[in-house]
């Protein structure tokens, strides 16, 4: 079902992994480095969620209608460095849902480009230890018109977004603490239906309103020039929206939230031409939700960093 | 600094869209109208369940004279309303009779939901009528029930306005500001004389109705009810012995037409126990598989006896000699090319295709195929500005004609019990949700055929976009793929002989075309 948050909050994850690898690498003081300016990293990920319980509002139930749901996405991405200071980065994901109960066809496609601007406005190295704070701003807009209404298989809701995040950093001796909070506003979407239910009334309209969403999390890990692992905690809240009615399907109008516990792992391997691969792994299992399915995920990729200079790294 | 001014262009614009992006939805706005015709001899027209207007009477008002008349119009002069009061009246002004469909489809959307199955009597529950608020909530407002409560609604509304033109040109009262020049109505006040009250009447008849179709909805509905009435006073186009004549009468009739519905036969429709027989039956006429229930667990076809409840505009009969031919049967030509055009549209199927399956879907929480004509039929009335009597026609003809298709379409379903296309090739997934009940013929195409025939007739204008409405709704089933192209294109012809029936009742009802 709104198994739609829990692939963005997935999402979320592999952005933050992505972002703090990024930027660690920018401010990591150890290995001599300033290599955020020029430097770009690739990174390809394949992610797999499966739940066969969700909660319809605050009732958690099965429906043997649904059976287990499985969400299974292919993701690309590219972070870049404009200056030690300023990242900008772009993902986009092909989509499969499906479930192995009742008759409704899977759905697949191509979902929504992100793009991202991070900006680090300030560094400070102490003597307990280096701080950092930074600002993301973000978008996010659908590629193509697949389905939104036909949830949870629909691939996404189609709105099209804009997010700010601020981040707070702390680190000292390669472990490090990391806590973020945002906004994400959701523009309204367009169903193909023009009537519609939603918190007890009929609209006649194409229209639908989506909720906004804050998320936040905090990260603890450890990190060095080979690896990274670190356990997280993630929660998204949606500001309003209505609840799934009994025995009803999910809708775009739906108050989705979640909150999540995983870890990841990562390891780094250098090359001989100046460039480097990682190979990373996350966990993840919804804990606690609303409107959303009680999904256990996992995300395995490949992540390939390089200056476009040619520029060798060093670590 | 290139870069600075980039990040500075970017959190003033995520700022800037995050403040500035409108999450209020529109709608279409109804404007008021003043009606295209009054029917002055509207009185005199064909009821439907009354034999006659005379079956009520209304008594005399007081004289215009009378210093209880004068106290009424004083009271409106001294009137002072607030801005919450002047929306209630906006919210009424545009028509009763369409406002209370309205409220009808919100309803039939709200209560549009299967019970849950109970996992420790290990039984599908079925709401119960006498106590409507407790899980499974009651009504299940699926499309047969849903059909039956536009029907009964429009029916009522339908007669008491009939009866209430009658007394409004037998007593001819004008409405108050027609009488006294220094009351300045707020709504748009025609020659139509205004005792007994049309809004009274149609406000009285539906919460009549409405709250036998939704007992679990009577303050809600007292609530509409109380606001529909003082809103024709805030409006000053009424005074208080309008109201209470329109009231007196509406209930009245109410009352007549509840008396039909409780003797229609929907108590027996969900006969379970009959069931067996049914499939018996089919099976001796040459059916090779039955069809099943897809929901898992299997649950209880729906409503499989609602096809013997009491037609409106033809008689059992008629219904019989109406029923479709057999579909093709399982293993036969016919039948594989129905069934391999669905095969195929898991791939071929165009995202317009899609919209199309998805427009029409009106599936679970949603105000059923027969709202969604019910929709269509209520919007044409305000296209054509019609009067409250008219449009409470429209209504009626719409309505009854849609109950009709549903029982003659459940007739057919459980005569032939075929089975869905999932049921015999778990290859075709649906992109909608798959109705609980026998395949043949497509209920969405029936009610779809009926309502799109009526409203041609009635609005001749629209004639040809009725039937490009009906078949998309019709092919919508198939591009689902929970329907064979034989279920929908007999289903869709089905319909259009049940419409004509509707119409016969049109011709000569004495309200013209």
């Amino acid at each position: 079902m709104p198994f739609f948050t829990y692939l963005r909050s997935l999402r979320l994850g592999i952005w933050a992994t992505l972002l703090w690898t990024s930027s660690l690498y920018a401010q990591t003081p150890t290995d001599g480095i300033m290599m955020g300016k020029t430097l770009i990293c690739n990174v390809a990920s394949y992610s797999n969620s499966q739940w066969d319980q969700y909660w319809e509002g605050t009732l958690k139930r099965r429906n043997a209608n649904l059976g287990t749901f499985t969400g299974q996405n292919v993701m690309l991405m590219s972070a870049y460095g404009l200056t030690k200071n300023l990242n900008v980065m772009a993902g986009l994901p092909y989509i499969w849902n499906k479930s192995d109960g009742g008759h409704f066809s899977r759905q697949e496609g191509i979902q929504d480009l992100s793009l991202w601007l991070k900006y680090r406005p300030l560094k400070a190295e102490t003597s307990i230890g280096t701080f950092g704070l930074l600002a993301t701003g973000g978008i996010s807009i659908p590629m193509n018109t697949y389905i939104p209404d036909m949830l949870p298989y629909s691939i996404g809701l189609r709105s099209k977004t804009a997010s700010i995040k601020g981040i707070f950093h702390y680190k000292i001796k390669g472990i490090y603490l990391t806590a973020h909070g945002g906004y994400i506003r959701r523009s309204n979407i367009q169903i193909d239906r023009d009537s519609y239910q939603a918190g007890g009334k009929v609209y006649d309209t194409h229209e639908v309103a989506v909720p906004d969403v804050v998320d936040a999390s905090a990260r603890l890990g450890y990190i060095n020039k080979y690896v990274q692992v670190e356990g997280f905690i993630e929660n998204m809240t949606s500001q309003s929206g209505d609840d799934i009615r009994r025995q009803d399907m999910p809708f775009p109008t739906n108050r989705m939230n979640q909150t999540s516990l995983g870890g990841m792992a990562k390891v780094h391997l250098y090359l001989k031409n100046g460039t480097f691969f990682s190979l990373f792994g996350q966990y993840g299992q919804v804990t606690a939700g609303r409107n959303v399915g009680q999904a256990r995920m996992y995300t395995v990729g490949i992540q390939h960093t390089f200056s476009v200079t040619g520029q060798k790294i060093i670590m | 600094m290139p870069y600075k001014f980039l990040r500075l262009l970017t959190l003033a614009g995520s700022v800037l869209f995050l403040a500035s992006c409108d999450k209020s939805v529109d709608q279409p706005t109804l404007e008021v109208y003043e009606p295209a015709g009054l029917d002055e001899n509207g009185g005199q027209w064909k009821t439907i369940v009354l034999s006659s207007t005379d079956e009520v009477t209304v008594s005399a008002p007081q004289a215009l004279e009378s210093s209880s008349y004068k106290a009424e119009l004083q009271s409106l002069k001294d009137l002072k309303i607030t801005p919450e009061q002047q929306k209630t009246v906006d919210f009424w002004a545009v028509g009763g009779v369409y406002r209370w469909n309205e409220i009808a489809r919100t309803l039939a959307a709200n209560y549009n939901l299967p019970p849950v199955y109970d996992e420790i009597q290990k039984k599908y529950p079925v709401p119960d009528p006498a106590n409507p608020k407790a899980e499974p909530k009651f009504p299940f407002c699926n499309p047969p029930y849903a059909s039956r409560m536009f029907a009964y609604l429009g029916v009522a509304q339908y007669d008491a306005l009939v009866a209430a033109w009658k007394y409004k040109y037998q007593y001819s009262r004008l409405a108050p500001s027609k009488v006294d020049a220094s009351i300045t109505a707020t709504l748009p006040v025609s020659s139509l004389p205004s005792y007994p009250s049309e809004d009274a009447v149609v406000a009285a008849a539906s919460l009549e109705i409405l709250k036998v179709m939704f007992p679990g909805e009577v303050d809600k509905l007292n609530a509409y009810y109380e606001a529909h009435r003082n809103s024709r006073i805030w409006g000053k186009a009424n005074v208080q012995s309008d109201l209470d004549a329109g009231e007196a009468l509406g209930k009245a009739i109410a009352a007549k037409v509840i008396a039909r519905a409780k003797t229609d036969g929907m108590g027996a429709a969900n006969n379970q126990s009959a069931v067996p027989a049914m499939i018996s039956a089919a099976k001796a006429r040459g059916l090779k598989t039955e069809w099943v229930s897809l929901d898992a667990p299997a649950r209880p076809p729906m409503l499989p006896t609602f096809g013997n409840v009491k037609t409106w505009n033809f008689n059992e009969t008629q219904k019989v000699a109406m029923r479709p031919s057999p579909p093709p049967a399982l293993g036969s030509a016919g039948f594989e090319k129905d069934l391999q055009e669905l095969r195929g549209m898991g791939k071929t199927l165009t995202r317009e295709q899609h919209r199309i399956a998805s427009y029409w879907s009106d599936g679970v929480g949603s105000f059923t195929p027969p709202g969604h004509w019910n929709r269509e039929a209520a919007n044409l009335t305000r296209k054509y500005k019609e009067n409250e009597l008219r449009a409470a026609r429209t209504m009626a003809l719409v309505g009854t004609s849609l109950m009709d298709a549903g029982i003659a379409c459940w007739d057919t379903k459980f005569y032939y019990y075929t089975p869905r296309p999932f049921q015999v090739d778990h290859a075709v997934r649906s992109t909608i949700g798959t109705p609980n009940f026998p395949s043949f013929t497509s209920g969405h195409s029936t009610f779809s055929g009926a309502a799109s025939t009526v409203l041609a007739y009635l609005f001749p204008n629209e004639a040809d976009a009725m039937m490009v409405l009906a078949n998309e709704a019709s092919i919508s089933r198939i591009y689902g793929c929970i329907h064979y192209r034989s279920d929908s294109e007999v289903g869709l012809t089905h319909g259009n002989a049940i419409g004509q029936y509707a119409i016969k009742r049109a011709q000569s009802d004495g309200a013209g075309r």
